[in-house]
């Protein structure tokens, strides 16, 4: 019998994760867009990453749509389980008697988008931020923390991050803050959830550990546990 | 020369009732019109909680086991309604919600 190296037999247990995300990353169809509405133009326009930039230098926050706040959620899931959605770039965390608290979100660009049903793993304050390789050869400047940037305000994940897992392995996908608050209502990231720091500081402080949370992004490819 | 004057008066009078009804279709129209920096998702889906009300009451259905029902799609069904496309560990479903949050059906995919 063969013996495999033991990262070779690493990377095989990881080969039908690997494949739902290349899947997943060709797999969206229909990519939603936020559009803001223009009251100069009287048109709705696209709300482009330059558009988020120049509303949130000069409001210093984002649309009001998007700011945290407590509505009215008729669902059987039970107080506590977070739901996504991706289309919308909203974050429901269920309270009792039919409450939501949302937040606005910023989601995965084109191609990093995925849908599913997970639950956090883990949870971290102020998290280590590590690159993945991939993203070192798309960016030779993160190459500098390879071996992780400490927690904080430069960090990209931000003040909070709450790890997805699907059973007991880690998703690779987190819910987590950001240091461009700008960039929330926007699709641009990796496939991570981002909210502002405010934000996911305050949902870190009212979800547990073993929560559910329901991930929906219309034409995306499915995560596991479907 | 009264003639010419009424004339002029009464087109003058005509012109300004035209203007006031065009101006009362604006103010009415005004009141629909968004105010600045409200959002919107260029694509139409159903409210999200609807479709996990779809998917709650289709794992009921359905007996899924898990109760894990996720929805992958939805759009306007009609004036007042969604269809929202389901699917589970073992099969597909799409169920139709009207706005009020009442199932009208579901149907195995």
């Amino acid at each position: 019998m063969i013996k495999l190296p033991s990262a070779f037999r690493t990377l095989l247990g990881w080969l039908p994760a690997l494949a739902v995300l290349v899947f997943a990353g060709m797999a969206l169809a229909q990519s939603f867009q936020t559009q803001i509405y223009d009251p100069t133009t009287r048109k709705w326009v696209d709300y482009t990453p330059r558009a988020a930039a120049k509303f949130y230098n000069r409001h210093g926050q984002s649309p009001e749509e998007f700011r945290r706040q407590v509505v009215p959620f008729r669902t059987a899931e039970k107080p506590g389980t977070i739901i996504i959605d991706g289309d919308r770039h909203f974050l429901y965390l269920v309270q009792p008697n039919f409450q939501a608290i949302r937040y606005g979100i910023g989601v995965g660009r084109d191609g990093f988008g995925w849908a599913g049903i997970v639950k956090i793993g883990r949870m971290q304050e102020w998290p280590t931020w590590t690159p993945p390789p991939e993203m070192i050869a798309r960016d030779p400047e993160s190459a500098k923390w390879a071996n992780g940037m400490p927690g904080g305000p430069d960090n990209p994940l931000g003040a909070r991050a709450m790890y997805l897992y699907v059973g007991n392995k880690d998703s690779i996908y987190r819910i987590h803050g950001t240091n461009q608050p700008w960039t929330i209502g926007l699709n641009i990231s990796s496939g991570c959830i981002r909210l502002n720091n405010e934000d996911v500081s305050d949902l870190y402080s009212r979800v547990e550990v073993g929560a559910k949370v329901i991930v929906l992004m219309q034409g995306a490819a499915l995560y596991k546990g479907v | 020369m009264n003639m010419i004057v009424s004339r002029k008066f009464t087109a003058l009078l005509a012109a300004g009732l035209g203007l006031s009804v065009v101006a009362g279709c604006n103010t009415s129209s005004s009141n629909q019109t968004p105010s600045a920096g409200a959002v919107r998702s260029s694509g139409e889906t159903a409210p999200t909680d609807l479709q996990l009300l779809c998917a709650a009451k289709t794992a009921e259905e359905l007996k899924v086991t898990g109760g894990n029902v996720l929805p992958v799609s939805s759009m306007p069904s009609g004036e007042s309604a969604y269809q929202v496309n389901l699917t589970f560990d073992g099969g597909q479903a799409v169920c139709i919600i009207d706005e009020t949050g009442t199932v009208q059906s579901i149907s195995p995919a």
